[in-house]
């Protein structure tokens, strides 16, 4: 079964100098819709976009820094709507691993995971069901009944981590490079991350490491500059990104 | 996701930040929920000093008609200048996750409700001091409560949407509504103004009517004006913009 479906995919942003500063414009801007700009003014981080993925599938994406990785991420997260082109998700996908993005630094461990995890979809009761684990996972110990105002950011990052992890949808997007905390941590995270991997679920895994997404992925993909550059079986796409 | 699901997690979202914010407020400070108290206590002090006894103006029941008008007016202000940064300063959250971006802004006006419930408490205990009798027209109370509620969500939502594209909006905010507060019938009653521009004022000041309402059926012993109406039309209005805001921006997340 399809779980990703994605066609002549495009995804622009205006350019900043273009942004409208100028009362008139903001006006405009506002009574219209969000139109077609003009050429000069954005750029497109994403275009051409084609590729299916089947239930169950690990795709690894590659790619230079700023090639549109992470945009990638958050158009299959649902949080772009595509500018051309379309794209379809079976399911839900979980939110980029955010590391405590939307932590509220007076509140406690317990209380930013509660709220954390409502925003990131997820009801009361599927929140009960894991939130000890979260906290067993998160090793903040007793420190989780202190504002994480006065957590290190390596425990903000922990906590964030164990509550992504934790809370599960069909689609699972990582983002490899936010591995976070000290060695011992660090280790427990990749081992998550491959026992999520392992789970049978669709995953997306943007990496700069060859050599985990030549261990975890089935199908890969490679783009450059928001383009498509190739697209298939893991082994063949490494090679070619590594003989450019 | 569909509806169903979108309303529930919409209001845990909103019960979660709400719960959490109060929490900071009140918890985080000596005074605690006290604050609630203080603040448009204070407030009314100030003016109560300038009107009545520097510039010797008000009638007997001049306390209890500014305050009445003062916590209908900051549930407004407060919230307004509150929402617009609502969506702005999450920009983070907003390009990470996928949520109804709707209760920011929402959840700021609840959390200045909290703040206009605790105001009412005060004031009906003020009543009491002033020889004001609970008459039938409170009843109209919890009804023109609702109506402020919805406009003040409105409001809220647009200028949420708009503090994205124009960042200088804050700025504004922040000197508008204090224009806004001697624009409406708070420290002064309608009837003291000349009788040619009552009409005239009661449609051209936003929160006229309303404020007017809340001091007609409280003290005065009326029912809320025929400008209610003019009020209305405005909510509605203002909802076709702010729905029409949100509806026409499904990449709000880009423009942060």
């Amino acid at each position: 079964m399809v779980a990703i479906e994605v066609k002549d995919l495009g995804i622009k942003f205006k350019l900043s100098r273009f942004k409208a500063t100028r009362v008139k414009t903001v006006l405009l801007s506002l009574i219209s819709k969000q139109k077609e700009t003009e050429q000069r003014d954005h750029f497109w981080a994403l275009r051409k976009l084609n590729f299916t993925l089947n239930n169950g599938e690990v795709l690894g994406v590659i790619g230079s820094n700023g090639s549109g990785k992470s945009t990638l991420l958050r158009v299959i997260g649902g949080i772009f709507v595509p500018d051309e082109g379309s794209i379809h998700v079976e399911g839900r996908a979980s939110a980029l691993l955010s590391l405590g993005t939307g932590f509220k630094d007076d509140l406690n461990g317990i209380e930013n995971i509660y709220l954390n995890a409502t925003i990131l979809g997820f009801t009361q009761k599927e929140i009960d069901d894991v939130i000890e684990q979260i906290i067993e996972f998160s090793e903040l110990g007793r420190f989780i009944y202190e504002p994480v105002k006065n957590y290190s950011s390596g425990m903000k990052a922990r906590l964030g981590f164990a509550i992504a992890v934790h809370l599960k949808r069909e689609v699972m997007l990582i983002d490899e490079i936010l591995g976070v905390g000290d060695f011992k941590f660090r280790k427990k995270s990749t081992e998550k991350i491959k026992e999520l991997i392992s789970d049978g679920r669709t995953v997306i895994l943007v990496s700069h490491s060859m050599e985990s997404i030549r261990n975890y992925c089935t199908k890969c993909l490679w783009i450059e500059k928001g383009v498509q550059k190739a697209f298939g079986e893991t082994n063949e796409v490494i090679e070619k990104y590594l003989a450019s | 996701m569909n509806r169903s699901q979108y309303i529930s997690s919409f209001r845990s979202i909103l019960k979660y930040l709400v719960r959490g914010e109060l929490k900071i407020k009140y918890k985080s400070r000596m005074l605690g929920v006290l604050w609630a108290l203080i603040d448009p206590l204070m407030l009314m002090l100030i003016y109560l000093l300038l009107v009545k006894f520097i510039f010797q103006r008000g009638g007997p029941t001049y306390a209890v008609e500014l305050l009445t008008g003062l916590i209908a007016y900051r549930w407004f202000s407060t919230s307004i200048v509150q929402a617009s940064r609502a969506l702005v300063s999450n920009g983070k959250l907003l390009q990470t996750v996928r949520f109804p971006f709707s209760v920011l802004p929402i959840s700021k006006v609840l959390i200045n409700g909290v703040d206009m419930l605790v105001g009412f408490g005060i004031l009906f205990i003020l009543t009491f001091f002033f020889d004001i009798q609970p008459t039938l027209y409170w009843l109209w109370l919890p009804v023109l409560l609702l109506i402020e509620f919805q406009f003040i969500i409105a409001m809220s939502l647009i200028v949420s949407v708009v503090g994205i594209y124009f960042r200088d909006l804050l700025n504004i905010l922040t000197f508008g509504v204090r224009i806004l507060l001697y624009l409406s019938p708070v420290l002064y009653n309608i009837d003291q103004l000349p009788g040619d521009y009552q009409t005239l004022y009661m449609i051209l000041s936003p929160l006229a009517p309303i404020i007017d309402a809340f001091k007609q059926v409280m003290i005065f012993g009326h029912h809320p004006s025929k400008f209610m109406g003019i009020f209305v039309l405005l909510s509605a209005a203002a909802w076709l913009i702010a729905v029409h805001l949100y509806r026409s921006r499904p990449n709000l997340s880009k423009d942060l």
